[in-house]
């Protein structure tokens, strides 16, 4: 008995001196609006984790300074999914069913979001994405309970096709990761480029978190293609970026990404100038409602925000304006039909959301990752604006007009 | 334990198992119908672990052949979920067929690193086969379907747990049985001393296929349970770690009791939820714990706890 004494207090005194992270100390706000993030905060995947928890802290502050949503203060929960959807619908379910959350988002990765999605109508509360790609969430996989703010795979795909179009560049190679978000998107691609009568030469589809690139580079090289467009997350974009440029690959191929990041652009440094890509928020937006974000937002955390950290503040505030018109935060079916159609004006322009497939309609971008001396890293220097119309697919597709 | 107070105990379990689902939180219980499919899973492995002794490095794949098989079949045809069941089980049964005949001709080392390949086999197959399984993405949105064809639904939280609570009484019964039976004594005798069962001129190798096969199609039942359950099917189920939690979960509760595995399940799970909500790294804790269980309690806690017993009359 006494031993089993000793591996109790073991446990619970190595548990307990570990410092509790601070988003793990849950204020247990009385009545306050739960929303329930079951994000990645550990592996490579974790800096997306952390751009949503970053938005997340600034706009909690912003309510805190405004009374409220309702009257009632909003609280954050967190939970680690580690980037495996098992695991991901897992944390969800004990935010939905242990904490009583009827909002979801911060969700990561596509594959997550797509079993998490799917969970939804049967917990009965509301997924807002504003990280997933997938086209498939608002098109095979959709349902009514899942709402996406941000720019999906094959908008990005569209933007940078129609950049594409006017470019000399002929010969494309792609490279998507091998999960829902990167396949989906070298698919929109090789259509769209294949429209404008120009050649994808090849295609790879390399695991999440490969870490040795060399066989995928040996490939693009031999392609001779001019051009890469890339579909990475994260960590894997950075790893790839360094080894292509080890291996002199980037002088010879143009890398376009899907999404051009700051944490790619921070991670790789000034090898990475001159990379062209779509971007879902390039913080470069010269807008006087984005001007103030980004300004309060350095002020809070002392970096730039990154592409998650603008969607997920817009989704916040879009989700607590559509909040207030349907007077509840409780009853998913009237913040769904308060949403359908509604518009919001965003960091980098107008947002609506179309009532047919909850997908936000918004500007697309193409950037350039630029040097600029005000600045301790490359920036997105924005190449061309194009309207939502042009870059949002059909409804409940991933085709466009 | 006599057999009269081993059977007030079952009994008694019996009667927390239908009192739980009025006592638990919603959430609770989903972590119960967790704990107890992981249960059976852990069960189906001490069947070939414990009583034959053949350690199986791979034994996922046959829980990710289930939850795949019930998976596809419930989305695509939605029919009962008890056919699901079935025919998850009955897929997992028969990739085991050959899988056991091919890994039963080595023996020791040489056989769990054989379970251990066609394992990770299936594991590739499951994660390429993007057409069929999804790949990476996994099958998502698989329904709880209804009982039986027009019958009630399993979507209510409590009626699930009945199902998955039923499935493991009734399957650790049958394998108690199978075990107390005259094939079950033969395989015992092939854990204690192979040489001198065929000595006796029996041959080993079909009991160890047959057993084999049974582990798998227990494991199968486990993992279709878990793909309604969880309404999710991804590689990970069949991946390597799950074959390595099991023996850890077969280990903790006590090799060869059976019941002990169920347990095992239970508490390992039960360690992971709580220290996972406290810190990344519960990994490192859950790996202590289990060293310190190896070491202080060698025959897992349902071992040490019939030891105790026994020593006390």
């Amino acid at each position: 008995m006494k031993r089993r004494e000793f591996l109790k207090s073991a446990v619970v005194s190595g548990g307990a001196s570990l410092t509790v992270p601070a988003f793990l100390r849950r204020a247990y706000a009385q009545n306050a609006i739960k929303i329930g993030m079951p994000t990645v905060l550990s592996g490579g995947n974790a800096q997306y984790g952390i751009q949503a928890k970053r938005a997340a802290e600034l706009f909690a502050k912003d309510v805190k300074a405004r009374g409220g949503v309702l009257g009632r203060p909003v609280e954050f929960l967190y939970e680690d999914t580690a980037s495996d959807p098992a695991t991901a619908v897992r944390k969800a379910q004990k935010l939905v069913e242990k904490d009583g959350v009827k909002l979801l988002t911060g969700v990561v990765l596509s594959s997550e979001a797509l079993a998490i999605s799917a969970k939804c109508p049967e917990w009965k509360v509301l997924f807002m994405s504003t990280i997933n790609g997938a086209g498939a969430l608002t098109a095979k996989s959709f349902n009514r309970n899942f709402f996406r703010i941000n720019t999906s795979g094959p908008m990005g795909a569209r933007a940078v096709s129609l950049y594409l179009a006017e470019a000399p560049m002929k010969r494309f190679f792609a490279l998507g990761s091998d999960y829902a978000w990167g396949r989906d998107s070298v698919g929109s691609f090789s259509k769209q480029i294949a429209a404008v009568k120009k050649h994808v030469v090849g295609k790879e589809f390399p695991p999440v978190g490969t870490k040795d690139f060399a066989s995928y580079i040996a490939k693009i090289k031999q392609s001779k293609a001019e051009g890469c467009f890339l579909v990475l997350p994260g960590q894997d974009a950075t790893i790839f970026l360094k080894q292509a440029h080890q291996f002199g690959l980037t002088r010879e191929v143009k890398p376009i990404m899907e999404i051009l990041e700051l944490e790619n652009m921070k991670a790789v440094g000034d090898a990475m100038a001159g990379t062209i890509g779509s971007s879902r928020y390039p913080f470069t937006v010269d807008t006087p409602r984005n001007r103030d974000f980004v300004t309060r937002f350095h002020a809070l955390h002392n970096v730039y925000p990154d592409m998650f950290d603008g969607e997920t503040y817009e989704g916040l505030e879009w989700l607590t304006q559509v909040i207030r018109k349907a007077g509840t935060a409780d009853d998913i079916e009237k913040i769904t039909e308060a949403w359908e159609d509604s518009t919001y004006e965003g960091l980098e322009g107008t947002f609506t959301m179309r009532k047919c497939d909850h997908q936000a309609v918004q500007p697309g971008f193409v950037v350039e990752a630029v040097k600029d001396p005000k600045y301790p890293h490359l920036i997105p220097k924005i190449l061309a604006t194009y309207p939502g119309d042009r870059v949002t697919p059909k409804c409940r597709t991933e085709e466009f007009a | 334990m006599t057999p009269r107070r081993a059977r007030v105990l079952g009994l008694v379990t019996i009667a927390v198992l239908a009192v739980l689902p009025w006592v638990l939180a919603r959430h609770q219980l989903s972590i119960l119908v967790d704990l107890l499919i992981f249960g059976l899973f852990a069960m189906s492995l001490d069947l070939i672990m414990g009583y034959t002794g053949m350690v199986s490095f791979g034994h996922a794949a046959y829980f990710g052949l289930g939850a795949y098989g019930s998976a596809l079949l419930l989305i695509h045809f939605q029919p009962p979920v008890p056919v699901a069941l079935l025919a998850g089980a009955l897929l997992a049964g028969a990739v085991a067929v050959p899988v056991g005949w091919f890994s039963t001709r080595a023996t020791g080392i040489y056989f769990a690193m054989l379970t251990l390949a066609f394992a990770q086999l299936l594991y590739t197959v499951a994660y390429k086969w993007r057409d069929l399984t999804g790949g990476s993405d996994g099958i998502a949105g698989v329904p709880k379907t209804t009982l039986f064809w027009g019958g009630p639904s399993l979507a209510d939280p409590h009626a699930f747990y009945w199902l998955v609570a039923a499935c493991l009484v009734v399957s650790l019964r049958a394998c108690r049985a199978l075990t107390r039976s005259p094939f079950g004594r033969a395989l015992e005798a092939i854990r204690e001393n192979e040489r001198r069962f065929v000595s006796l001129g029996r041959d080993a190798r079909p009991f160890k296929v047959v057993v084999f096969v049974i582990a798998a199609l227990f494991a199968g039942l486990a993992g279709a349970l878990f793909a309604p359950f969880r309404g999710f099917a991804s590689p990970e189920v069949m991946f390597w770690v799950l074959s390595g939690q099991a023996l850890m979960m077969v280990i903790t509760g006590g090799i060869g009791t059976l019941v002990g595995p169920v347990i095992g399940a239970m508490v390992f799970l039960l360690i992971q939820e709580v220290l996972s909500s406290y810190t990344e790294h519960w990994m490192i804790f859950t790996g202590a714990i289990f060293v310190l269980m190896v070491i202080f309690l060698p025959g897992g806690l349902v071992g040490t706890a019939r030891r105790w017993m026994e020593a006390r009359g």
